[in-house]
C-alpha cells in the first residue's frame, strides 16, 4: 500500500528574515509569510488530500489553516511535528551564539549527534520523534495521500533519510518556505518523490503556457 | 443552491498550438489544439454534473477563449447563453517575446532577466515597435478601439491594471446581481485577478499557477467578498 505525505515547511516569519533561531519558541508568520501560504494553498488544493497535519506552533499551524480552508479540511495539531527544541539558542543568532556560547556553537556546527543545547532536544533524540511522527502518519492513513505542515529540521530528518544521507553531514539543500515535498512510504521505506514542487508544478501547469 | 448565487467560475483556454511548443503566445490569435478542445468539453461535463447553471460567459477577444467556451458549454449543454468578449480579459501582451520559444528568447536575453519577466509582477518584456507588423494595432480586432490604450508590451502589473476595469465595472456588479457568470481567460490574466479577489502579495504571485482547462468556482458574499472556493479537477 503506498502513501503519499507532501511535506510543507511554514511561510516565514520575521525571525526567519533577522536569522533569529526559532526553535520551539512560539513566532508568527510575517506579512510575506502570509502571501506564501496563500499562494502554496492555491495551487496545493488540486491535490485531494485525505487529511492535513500540523505542528501546533503559530508559523505552521497558521499556514495549514490556508491550505485547510482550500481543501475543505480541518487542520489536525500535533506537538510531534515540533521544530526541534534548540534550548539555549532558542532566540540568539548562530552569530549570537558563536560569542556567548563558543563550545554550544562547534557542537552545533559539527552537528553533534548527542549535543542537546543544556535544555533542548539532541539530533538523535529529535530524529526518533521525527521518525515515530512520520510513521505514525503513514499508519493512520495508509494508501492515502495527506499533507503535513512542519519545519526546516524536520524536513532535514525525512529529507536524509529518504535519501539515505547521514544525519551529521552538513546540510548540502535548501529548505524554501512553502514549497510541496512529496514523500513515498510503500512498505519498503521511505522515498523522495519531489523536492520543491513548485517547479515541478509549474513546469506541468505552465511551461506550456503563457 | 439559493445561496450559492454570488459565484463566479474562472477557466483558463486549454491548450493552443503554441502551447505545446512552448512558444509564447500573448496576443498572437492562435486556435486550440485538438487537446484544449477535450480539455475544455471535460471540464464542461464537470461544471454540469455539478449542477453549476450559466447565465453569461465572458471572454478575451482571442479565438482560443472563444472556442474553449463554446466546447464547454456545449458539452454542459448550456451554448446558448449571451457571449460578451472583450480585451480587457486577453492575455498579458507578450512584447517581443511572442511567437518565441524558450530556447531562443534565453538565447537572446539570457536566463534570469527572461524569468523575471514571465515570473515576476512588475517587469515587462522588451516592447514591439509602434512600426512592427506585429503590434496591436494593426489587427482589425482592436479597430474599435483607442489605440492609446493598445500595450507594446506588459508586465503582470499593467495586465491587472487593464484587466481590473473589467472586474469592477462589468464583473463585480453582475456578481452581485447573482447572474451566474462563467470568465474563460488567460493564464496572466487570471492570476492577476485571482491576486487582487485573494489580497495575494506581489511577491507571492510568482508561486500561483493556474492550470489549463480546471475550472476555480469561487463564492462571494453580500459585500463582495470571498467566502469560498473550489477547484473541479
Amino acid at each position: 500500500m503506498t502513501t503519499r505525505i507532501c511535506i510543507i515547511r511554514h511561510g516565514e516569519t520575521d525571525w526567519n528574515v533577522t536569522k533569529r533561531i526559532q526553535g520551539q519558541t512560539d513566532i508568527p508568520l510575517n506579512e510575506t509569510g502570509h502571501g506564501q501560504a496563500l499562494a502554496m494553498a492555491f495551487n496545493a488544493a488540486h491535490y485531494n488530500f485525505s487529511a492535513i497535519y500540523s505542528s501546533d506552533l503559530s508559523r505552521a499551524y497558521e499556514t495549514a489553516q490556508k491550505v485547510a480552508a482550500r481543501c475543505g479540511l480541518d487542520v489536525r495539531s500535533t506537538p510531534t511535528l515540533r521544530e526541534r527544541h534548540y534550548g539555549i539558542f532558542q532566540g540568539i543568532t548562530a552569530a549570537e551564539g558563536a560569542v556567548r556560547h563558543p563550545v554550544a556553537y562547534a557542537n552545533y556546527m559539527a552537528r553533534d549527534l548527542e549535543y542537546d543545547f543544556d535544555t533542548g532536544e539532541s539530533l538523535n533524540h529529535f530524529a526518533g520523534r521525527v521518525t515515530e511522527a512520520i510513521e505514525s502518519l503513514n499508519r493512520h492513513h495508509s494508501g492515502q495521500t495527506i499533507a503535513a505542515i512542519s519545519h526546516a529540521g524536520v524536513l532535514d530528518v525525512v529529507y536524509r533519510r529518504a535519501t539515505k544521507r547521514p544525519l551529521h553531514t552538513p546540510r548540502d539543500f535548501v529548505i524554501p518556505n512553502c514549497a510541496l515535498n512529496w514523500f513515498r512510504f510503500d512498505g519498503q521505506g521511505w522515498h523522495l518523490e519531489a523536492w520543491d514542487d513548485h517547479h515541478h508544478l509549474a513546469k506541468v501547469l505552465m511551461e506550456s503556457a503563457e | 443552491m439559493r445561496e450559492a448565487r454570488r459565484r463566479l467560475v474562472l477557466i483558463r483556454h486549454g491548450n493552443s498550438e503554441w502551447n505545446l511548443s512552448s512558444r509564447f503566445t500573448g496576443w498572437a490569435d492562435i486556435p486550440l489544439a485538438e487537446h484544449g478542445l477535450a480539455q475544455a468539453a471535460t471540464a464542461g461535463r464537470r461544471l454540469a454534473a455539478e449542477g453549476l447553471v450559466f447565465d453569461e460567459v465572458h471572454t478575451s477577444v482571442l479565438q482560443r477563449t472563444h472556442q474553449t467556451a463554446d466546447s464547454l458549454l456545449a458539452a454542459a449543454c448550456q451554448a446558448a447563453i449571451p457571449h460578451y468578449s472583450n480585451w480587457r480579459l486577453n492575455e498579458r501582451h507578450y512584447g517581443q517575446l511572442q511567437g518565441l520559444n524558450k530556447q531562443e528568447i534565453f538565447a537572446i536575453w539570457g536566463e534570469q532577466r527572461s524569468h523575471r519577466w514571465w515570473r515576476g509582477y512588475t517587469d515587462a518584456p522588451p516592447p514591439l515597435a509602434l512600426s512592427d507588423p506585429r503590434h496591436p494595432r494593426f489587427d482589425s480586432l482592436y479597430a474599435e478601439l483607442d489605440p492609446k490604450l493598445l500595450p507594446c508590451s506588459e508586465s503582470l502589473s499593467d495586465c491587472q491594471r487593464r484587466m481590473l476595469p473589467y472586474w469592477h465595472g462589468v464583473l463585480a456588479p453582475r456578481v452581485a446581481a447573482m447572474l451566474s457568470l462563467l470568465v474563460v481567460s488567460h493564464g496572466n490574466t487570471l492570476r492577476s485577478l485571482v491576486m487582487y479577489l485573494e489580497k495575494i502579495a506581489p511577491d507571492a504571485i510568482e508561486k500561483v499557477e493556474i492550470p489549463s482547462g480546471v475550472p476555480l468556482v469561487y463564492r462571494f458574499n453580500e459585500d463582495l467578498e470571498l467566502v469560498g472556493q473550489e477547484w473541479l479537477g
